[in-house]
């Protein structure tokens, strides 16, 4: 129960990415859509991964399928393109998704989604391995299909050996913050629900997971060099950098060692 | 498992060893060190063979008094790093010998010098990357898009690496970049050394850029050592407050092979055993060798099976070589991934493809090779001096060249101070302004007149306003290892010394404190001194170049061609390769590299010093002779010649004296001022007490 457990290709760390597709993230964000830049940060976290995990054997890069994916995108319906977790050799070949958003924003099926797929893997994942971490990406409220909260407490009572469920968010708004981030490299992070303004912000507060110690490090190393002990795995902002620089941190699950 | 050590001597058996353990006592000389060795490739990469990314590597050089040691952990997201690693591991080995070995080299080895020799060592880096050729046309965008930026990268590496100078009152350097931990004990089980706190991810070699940050270094007294444990990342144990045993060690290994891991692991621990409750007398002082060229000279080993340790005499007889011994099968050479050494300098052999069946990334054990450079005897020149493997040897040193060092007699020491005469130099006038020491006014006069005298000779001691003195190449201030009471002036010609003489070994516990040769807060040994050595050694280079003037191309060893500035570090290349050299390149590359010196003109007087071959003549013999001769400057050490002074840009003509640096003014002509003392104590100060000197002014 210390999230200590290292991201192997016998012990992957489970990973699933809930992308909110709908209609509002076709809003522009900094020259694109707000999906679209979603999408390319989606891309470095999974390049990132790939640097992770890949060593040449016999001349040829193989990438360690060290991580399980699952990219799942939510409107008023779901969106699995992979069925399920997918090993990261085989997300490579595959690539990464792009949704199309549209529709309206149903969260709370979402997370159901995100909880039936955990609940058909984890009985089977060997209590040594690292704990899952959903990474849950939105722009906006839910407008369909009730609050998600319920559902995301049962997710993170969900345990392996190494701890429970992470949920990580980034709400991709601005404003979200009562003082605005300027620099990522010194931004302290979200560690009470007074450092928010905006109501659903205060929501996902709740709904994210404390960092774990052992991730502090990874995460520093990721771009927020800042982040202590004690804040939450919640990023509100629409800057790319922040949005790539918090899809990183998933990066981090698993991966604890040293870059080194 | 069957016993791989059956062809090793005694010395090198290794324990029973547990999976990739290797337990190994190293005999230097009379002492024994204790290592524990481990490595162990990360559990993923042995399931998919991929090559192990650390590289632990030790060496002794040739007279077995120096025993260097690296520990490299490649950066495991980085393009393969097995090549950094690996690459780095034999440099920082290698030229720590070589290095270490040369007290003036040792002296000058500062973090910035250190520095820019790794990063000299980019190109070559770069080199043995692009032997590999990856097809990245074959694989998904994503991996291609992730190879190519590792390729921009580079390969990169982490280490720490030290050398043990086991020479009377040897010191020992650690030296590391990145969080590879390295701890060291004294014989109290107290840490002298501990880089868990200092240690910073992005602090790495890359064949790309090099170091990005300045490497560390820290200097320890060898005989205050104990314990050296050094660990990668893979096998992190956190720190250890007071002291490692082997047991300790061994349990460490243990406890990380039942784990799931990712990173390769590596562990290296030396133990020595003290022998006495006193600092022990360790490290010992055997005999150097009578001759220089004893550096192993047998030819290339061929091919196939080798034994791993070359039969070594009795641990009581001289040891002429102690091989490197590299036991264990994860290490990298061999390995069909790793590039070959570069042809001039195949530091290890490499094993044709029919001498490794069945394994595709390791050799069989039974073809391990010792890592030490291997040089024939050149046709041109003479053998290389042991340890350097750039230069060639150095008896064309003047006074080795007059006198070869089997029949040379001894430098005497300094006849003693005749008793009750106490010197009583010759003093300038007191009202007389002093030339050249702009913050001394010559008026008024100084409130005590028994001070003035002092003052115009030696400067007003801590204060800082006499400009200070650089030597003619700012950089290298070198503290020789040598001073002491009974230093000699064969210490200034130090390794013409360490071949010639044997070195005495004390027999009492107080000789770290009577017999001091080689402590670093003796006097400095400036450029000129090294530059003999240096030109000494391209002396001979340039003779043997000339003699074969007009064949128009010439065969010569390549690590004999001082192609390198004065200040580089000896190149690693020891291969016997022969490098077709268009000879007047060769001449002309060499001929710069002199300093013009300063002969006496027909009118002037000259004393001569047989014991260094050179003379004092003219207006410095003067001063000499006038301010306490002798005894208060000890002998020449240098001839004359022209330096450019720091504090005012101007080349004055100076010598370099045991104890003195003199230059000349002719601007003062028919002053007492015309000959001046550099101020050696400011510059001195400065250089060791950069905060300010104890009790001076402004501190």
């Amino acid at each position: 129960m210390n999230y200590e457990a290292k991201a192997t290709a016998t012990t992957p760390a489970h990973v699933i990415f809930l992308i909110d597709s709908s209609q509002s993230m076709t809003v522009n964000c900094y020259g694109q859509s707000r999906m679209v830049v979603v999408h390319q940060a989606l891309t470095q976290v999974i390049l990132q991964m790939i640097a992770m995990s890949t060593k040449v054997i016999g001349g040829q890069p193989k990438i360690s399928p060290r991580f399980r994916i699952a990219v799942l995108g939510y409107n008023e319906q779901i969106h699995d393109p992979f069925n399920g977790f997918v090993p990261l050799d085989k997300l490579a070949d595959l690539g990464v998704p792009l949704f199309t958003p549209e529709g309206n924003t149903n969260t709370a099926l979402g997370f159901q989604t995100v909880d039936n797929l955990l609940q058909k893997s984890l009985p089977n994942l060997p209590s040594t391995w690292p704990a899952p971490l959903v990474c849950h990406l939105t722009d906006g409220e839910c407008n369909v299909g009730g609050p998600p909260n319920a559902i995301v407490d049962r997710i993170k009572s969900y345990a392996t050996g190494d701890g429970p469920v992470l949920i990580e968010n980034i709400f991709v708004r601005d404003s979200a913050l009562r003082t605005d981030i300027t620099d990522i490299q010194t931004w302290q992070g979200v560690r009470t629900p007074q450092d928010l303004q905006d109501q659903y912000a205060i929501g996902l507060f709740h709904m994210s997971s404390v960092i774990p110690e052992p991730y502090i490090r990874a995460i520093q190393y990721a771009g927020f060099s800042q982040i202590q002990p004690g804040v939450r795995l919640l990023f509100p902002g629409t800057n790319p950098e922040l949005i790539k620089t918090a899809l990183a941190v998933t990066g981090s699950s698993g991966m604890v060692e040293r870059p080194s | 498992m069957t016993d791989k050590n059956e062809a090793l001597p005694t010395p090198f058996r290794t324990a029973p060893t547990i999976s990739n353990t290797h337990k190994i006592h190293v005999s230097l000389g009379h002492d024994v060190i204790a290592s524990c060795f481990y490595k162990q490739k990360a559990g993923e990469d042995l399931e998919q063979g991929s090559l192990n990314e650390d590289a632990i590597i030790w060496q002794a050089n040739s007279t077995g008094e120096i025993l260097s040691f690296a520990v490299c952990d490649g950066a495991s997201q980085a393009y393969l790093s097995y090549i950094a690693s690996n690459f780095l591991a034999e440099r920082l080995v290698a030229g720590l010998n070589a290095w270490i070995e040369d007290p003036y080299t040792a002296q000058a080895l500062t973090e910035e010098r250190l520095r820019s020799y790794l990063d000299s060592w980019v190109q070559e880096g770069q080199q043995l990357v692009a032997r590999h050729h990856i097809d990245l046309d074959r694989i998904n965008p994503l991996l291609k898009e992730v190879m190519l930026n590792k390729q921009r990268n580079g390969s990169q590496a982490v280490f720490f690496c030290g050398c043990l100078d086991f020479r009377l009152n040897g010191r020992s350097i650690f030296v590391w970049l990145g969080n590879v931990l390295g701890q060291v004990f004294d014989q109290k089980n107290r840490g002298l050394l501990n880089t868990k706190t200092m240690q910073n991810d992005l602090e790495r070699w890359t064949t790309v850029r090099g170091c990005t940050t300045t490497p560390h270094i820290k200097w320890i007294d060898t005989c205050d050592i104990r314990q050296i444990f050094v660990a990668s990342d893979g096998i992190d144990p956190g720190i250890v407050q007071n002291g490692i045993s082997p047991e300790y060690a061994e349990n460490l290994v243990k406890t990380f092979q039942n784990r799931s891991f990712t990173d390769d692991a590596s562990l290296l621990y030396f133990s020595f055993p003290a022998t006495t409750s006193e600092p022990a007398p360790r490290p010992y002082a055997a005999p150097f060798p009578p001759t220089p060229a004893h550096r192993d000279l047998t030819p290339e080993p061929a091919a196939g099976p080798q034994p791993r340790v070359p039969e070594l005499p009795p641990p009581s007889a001289p040891q002429p070589h102690v091989p490197q011994v590299l036991p264990g099968p994860t290490t990298w050479p061999g390995s069909p991934e790793f590039p070959p050494a570069p042809t001039s300098r195949p530091l290890v052999p490499q094993q044709p493809a029919a001498a490794q069946p069945g394994t595709p990334d390791r050799p069989p054990v039974s073809t391990w090779q010792p890592r030490v450079p291997q040089i024939p005897p050149a046709p041109t020149a003479p053998a290389a001096r042991p340890g350097s493997l750039e230069f060639p040897p150095a008896p064309t040193f003047p006074i080795a060249a007059e006198q070869p060092a089997a029949t040379r007699p001894g430098i005497p020491d300094r006849p003693p101070a005749p008793t009750g005469q106490p010197h009583a130099p010759q003093l300038p006038p007191a009202s007389a302004a002093r030339p050249g020491s702009s913050e001394l006014s010559p008026t008024p006069a100084p409130p005590f007149a028994s001070e003035q005298p002092t003052l115009a000779r030696f400067g007003r001691p801590g204060l800082p306003p006499v400009p200070s003195y650089q030597p003619p190449n700012p950089e290298p201030v070198l503290t020789p290892k040598s001073s002491g009471p009974k230093r000699t002036p064969d210490h200034w010609f130090g390794i013409s010394k360490l071949w010639s003489a044997p070195n005495p070994r004390p027999t009492d516990s107080k000789r770290k404190r009577t017999l001091r040769p080689n402590s670093p807060k003796s006097m400095p040994v400036r450029w000129p001194e090294l530059l003999r050595s240096r030109i000494s050694r391209i002396a001979l280079v340039t003779f043997s170049i000339i003699v074969v003037i007009g064949l128009g191309i010439v065969l010569v060893p390549r690590n004999l061609i001082p192609f390198q500035p004065v200040d580089t570090p000896p190149t690693l290349s020891a291969a016997p390769t022969l490098s077709v050299v268009p000879t007047a390149i060769a001449t002309i590359s060499v001929v710069p590299m002199a300093i013009a010196t300063i002969g006496p003109t027909r009118d002037e007087a000259c004393k001569p010093f047989p014991q260094t071959n050179l003379q004092i003549c003219g207006k410095f013999l003067e001063y000499w002779n006038a301010h306490g001769g002798l005894d208060q400057f000890g002998y020449p050490i240098s001839a004359r010649f022209l330096e450019e002074s720091t504090s005012d840009g101007k080349s004055y003509v100076v010598q370099y004296f045991e104890r003195a640096v003199l230059q000349l003014h002719p601007e003062n002509a028919g002053s007492p001022y015309e000959v001046l003392l550099t101020p050696l104590g400011t510059y001195w100060g400065k250089q060791h007490y950069p905060q300010g000197l104890p009790g001076a002014l402004g501190r």
